[in-house]
Formats: structure tokens, C-alpha cells, sequence
């Protein structure tokens, strides 16, 4: 059955990490199956100019790294580092505070490290990137569905979450028994059997329902 | 014309140092030069006006400013393509004796420095400019324009090692403005990256490329905070272009960086520590990219 993304499986499976939904999201994108996702789930994970949620919390990350590396060049204290991380209410700092406690006196160590790491960081994100690019098909959508919109508004909070919906069913209607994944309980596969019912959505499912297939898998 | 001193200073620079309008001198000889001048006058007391601003190339008139002042167009004087124009006679306006004195002496001194036997000295744009950057408010900009780039002119004829060229990038690293150039420092940091990447994985022209492209943002932001007696609404138009500028040079770093990094994945083999970093890294963005 042909697949709908919603972007929590893209960013999971972007910024993939066998401790959280990324693994999921993996499965996801490792099958066979048809993939398809729409302009909302595009623009917020990649956005319109570049400014999109994987862009900007990858580039906020990379910045970050960055900047440490600077200051272990200009011969900052690894501690004062730290101590002005926690400060700021950096992004990084409990990953920083952790290898201080390993490179504490051995700078040069540690900025090959980091950069090893903010490398390998990006280069892996944009190698799934180009998978997204290569195995996703988004597809625009030019009809507002008003009377399904007024339906689901009435039970869903997020208008972001009924644009997705609205982006899946407009694909639904060339692409039979479409089934929309994500990762998102409360406003999308909670509304499953609604999203069903008023909608050209074969089926709802939730992204972590694949971990079973992953069990079954291993 | 409110500015006559200037245009007197500009006219007699360009007799005394070009009187014949020769191949020699072109407009960066010109450029320099008056700003040479106009730094020697203002420690004698005369302040030129002289409207300028620390550019691609180094301190530069902005020809806009330089016309409402002088009632000239600076291509007059110093066309896009050539030598500039023989003076024969000079427009003295409203200065006074004691000041045109001064100019003409200064003058003198000035054109006399860079010549040998009568003759300008060979290649002596490269001391003008040097000369001109000594006043160039940031050590960064010498350290990038005279040192970097040199370098790199050498690293394309392999006389000097990539470890050399990552020398002068640490020295990059170590005196950015940070304080007044503090809006493209994570821009500077990534740029920092990339070229490095580039040494790794590229030719020696992808790393010029990348070099002349950073600086030519660099100096579009540099223009909009270093400059003296340029009229607001240029400085407002420089302001207003600089986004789009900045957004088209963010996307060709983004496109270079990509190119590399995905040469960078496919020819390098990570270690488990560097391995469980980038896990913790991919941790963090997925919990930062899902909070609403």
C-alpha cells in the first residue's frame, strides 16, 4: 500500500537515532512501498528558503560545535567553555559537559573530535536528505477542501496537522488505498477512524506500529 | 561643486602622477593613492572629505558620493577599463594657497615613494595596497586580503602545503572581529569549515573559489560599517541589498558544503566515540525539530 508521510517521520528518519522514533521512521523508509508526502510536510521540514525545521535545528547544532572549536582555537578553558554554555542555554552543553570530562586538558583532541563529529553530524543528514529527495514524491495541492477542514477542525487543534490531512486526502483521491503515517498521536492517528470516514485516507497508522514490523524483521 | 578642495587634490594627484594619462596607473593605482593622501593630509590638518569605504579591494571611493561632491563623475577621472586621464589644467575653486600648498606637496611626496629613478617602481600595487591596509581597521582584513590570498596564489603552484594554508585559517580563526563583524561570524565559522573540507577533498581552485566568495561578502558588510562622508541613503541602499546578497552567498556555501560533505561520507570511516557523538547530535535535533 502506497504511503502518505507526515513530517515527524521525516525528520525522525532525517536525524536518525536508534534510541528514539528514527528507528521507526527507518522502517519506514527502508520498504517498498510507494512513498508520498505534500507542500506542508515539505515547507516544514525543509522549508521555503531554507528555512525549515531540519535545516534550522541541524545549522543551531553545527553552530554551536563551531563555536566551541573557535574558542578551544583562541585558547579558551575547556570549564569557562562549559560554564558559559550552560549560561546561554546552549543546545549542546550536556553533550559538551560530558566530553569535557574526557578531553579536560587536551584541546587539540577535543577539536578534532568536534569537528570529526559536527562533520559526520551534517554529512549523515544530508546523505538521508537525499534519500527523502530520491524515494519521497511531494506533490502539490490546489483545491482548500473547505467542507472536510470544517469537519476535522472541529476535533483537531492543529490547523498545521489538518493542512497535512487535507495534502494526504487531495493525493488520496488519484492514489487509492493511501495510508497516512505519523508520528503524531494527539492530533492525527487518535482521528484515525474520523480521518477515515470524511477523507480519501485508506488507513491511519502510527508511526511507532512499525516497530512490530521491525520486530518481525529481526 | 561643494568640495573643491577635493577635486583640486584629485587633479593634482592624477597630473603629478600620470600626466601623460599612461597604462601605468589605472584606477586601483588612483584609489589607493588618494586614500594614501587623504590619510597624510588629515594628520597635517586637512581633512579632504574624501568619501570612502573599505571594499572588495581596499579602501575605494564610492562614485555616487564622489560626484555630489566633486560635480565630476569619478569615470572621468578613472574609467572602468584603462589608464586615467592626462590633467593638463586643474580646478583650483574656493582653495585656499596654504591648503593647495600642502596638497601639491603631499602630493609630491606620495607619487615619490612608489618611483625609482623617476620611474614608478615595478609591481608597486602591491605596496600601494599594502601601504593602504595599514589602515585597515580590522587585522583580520590584512591577515585575509595580503596574507591569505597570497597564500593561496602560492598554494596553487604548490610551493606552499595545505598544512600551511590551515595555518593562516587558524590565524582567521583567532582575530575575527567578532565584536563588530558579529553578524557573520557563524557564517565565517561554517565558511572556516568548508574551506578546510576543501583542502581535504578538493583542488586548489575550489579553495581559491571559496575564499574570493567569502571575502566578497565579508567586504559587502564591511562597506556598510567602515566608510567616512558617504551620504546616508547609499549606506541605507548597501543595507537594503546586503540580505539578499548575504542569502544568495549562504546558498552557494550550502551547495559547496554539500558537495563536499558528501565526498567527505563516502571516503571517510568514523570512530566509535566520534560515532556516539553524532548519535547524541542526532538525538538532540530530533527532540529540538519535533517540540512545537
Amino acid at each position: 500500500m502506497p504511503y502518505f508521510l507526515d513530517s515527524n517521520v521525516i525528520i525522525g528518519y532525517i536525524f536518525y537515532n536508534a534510541d528514539s522514533l528514527g528507528k521507526y521512521a527507518k522502517v519506514v523508509m527502508d520498504c517498498d512501498e510507494q512513498k508520498h508526502s505534500g507542500q506542508t510536510v515539505k515547507n516544514e521540514c525543509f522549508g521555503l528558503h531554507a528555512n525549515g525545521r531540519c535545516l534550522t535545528v541541524k545549522r543551531k547544532i553545527t553552530g554551536e560545535f563551531r563555536k566551541i572549536i573557535a574558542a578551544l582555537m583562541n585558547g579558551s578553558m575547556l570549564n569557562e567553555i562549559v560554564n558559559q554554555m550552560e549560561g546561554k542555554n546552549c543546545k549542546t552543553y550536556y553533550i559538551i559537559k560530558e566530553l569535557a570530562e574526557t578531553y579536560n586538558g587536551d584541546p587539540i583532541s577535543l577539536v578534532e573530535v568536534l569537528r570529526a563529529s559536527q562533520r559526520d553530524f551534517e554529512g549523515g543528514c544530508l546523505a538521508r536528505q537525499d534519500t527523502v529527495d530520491a524515494i519521497v514524491t511531494f506533490h502539490n495541492r490546489n483545491l482548500p477542501y473547505r467542507e472536510i477542514y470544517g469537519i476535522l477542525e472541529k476535533s483537531i487543534n492543529d490547523m498545521d496537522d489538518i493542512e497535512v490531512i487535507l495534502d494526504a486526502h487531495h493525493i488520496g483521491l488519484e492514489i487509492s488505498n493511501l495510508v497516512l503515517i505519523s508520528g503524531n498521536y494527539w492530533d492525527i492517528t487518535a482521528f484515525g477512524s474520523l480521518i477515515r470516514r470524511v477523507t480519501s485516507i485508506a488507513e491511519v497508522k502510527s508511526l511507532t506500529s512499525f516497530a512490530v514490523v521491525d520486530g518481525d524483521r529481526s | 561643486m561643494s568640495n573643491s578642495c577635493l577635486r583640486f587634490a584629485v587633479e593634482m594627484l592624477l597630473m603629478t602622477a600620470n600626466p601623460e594619462g599612461e597604462a601605468y596607473f589605472r584606477t586601483t593605482h588612483f584609489h589607493k593613492m588618494m586614500f594614501l593622501l587623504y590619510q597624510r593630509l588629515r594628520k597635517k590638518h586637512l581633512d579632504l572629505k574624501l568619501p570612502y569605504c573599505w571594499y572588495h579591494y581596499g579602501p575605494y571611493m564610492e562614485a555616487m558620493e564622489f560626484e555630489r561632491q566633486v560635480g565630476v563623475p569619478l569615470t572621468y577621472y578613472a574609467p572602468l577599463e584603462g589608464p586615467t586621464i592626462a590633467i593638463t589644467d586643474i580646478s583650483r575653486g574656493d582653495v585656499s594657497a596654504r591648503d593647495a600648498a600642502l596638497i601639491e606637496i603631499e602630493v609630491r611626496k606620495i607619487v615619490n615613494k612608489y618611483k625609482e629613478n623617476d620611474r614608478y617602481k615595478f609591481d608597486y600595487i602591491n605596496d600601494l595596497l599594502d601601504d593602504a591596509y595599514a589602515y585597515a581597521p580590522f587585522k583580520f582584513q590584512i591577515a585575509f586580503n595580503r596574507d591569505f590570498i597570497k597564500a593561496l596564489g602560492r598554494f596553487r603552484t604548490y610551493d606552499i602545503s595545505k598544512e600551511e594554508v590551515e595555518f593562516h585559517l587558524d590565524r582567521l580563526v583567532k582575530i575575527y572581529p567578532r565584536d563588530e563583524m558579529n553578524e557573520l561570524y557563524d557564517v565565517f565559522l561554517e565558511w572556516d569549515d568548508t574551506i578546510r573540507l576543501a583542502l581535504i577533498y578538493g583542488n586548489s581552485l575550489d579553495v581559491s573559489d571559496l575564499a574570493a566568495k567569502y571575502w566578497s561578502i565579508f567586504t559587502e558588510e564591511l562597506r556598510i560599517k567602515k566608510n567616512e562622508n558617504i551620504s546616508e541613503n547609499i549606506k541605507r541602499n548597501w543595507s537594503d541589498m546586503f540580505p539578499t546578497k548575504c542569502w544568495e552567498y549562504l546558498e552557494d556555501l550550502e551547495t559547496r558544503r554539500n558537495n563536499l560533505l558528501r565526498i567527505h561520507m563516502k571516503k571517510h570511516e568514523s570512530n566509535d566515540e566520534v560515532k556516539k557523538i553524532v548519535a547524541c547530535m542526532n538525538n538532540l535535533a530530533y527532540q529540538l525539530s519535533t517540540k512545537r
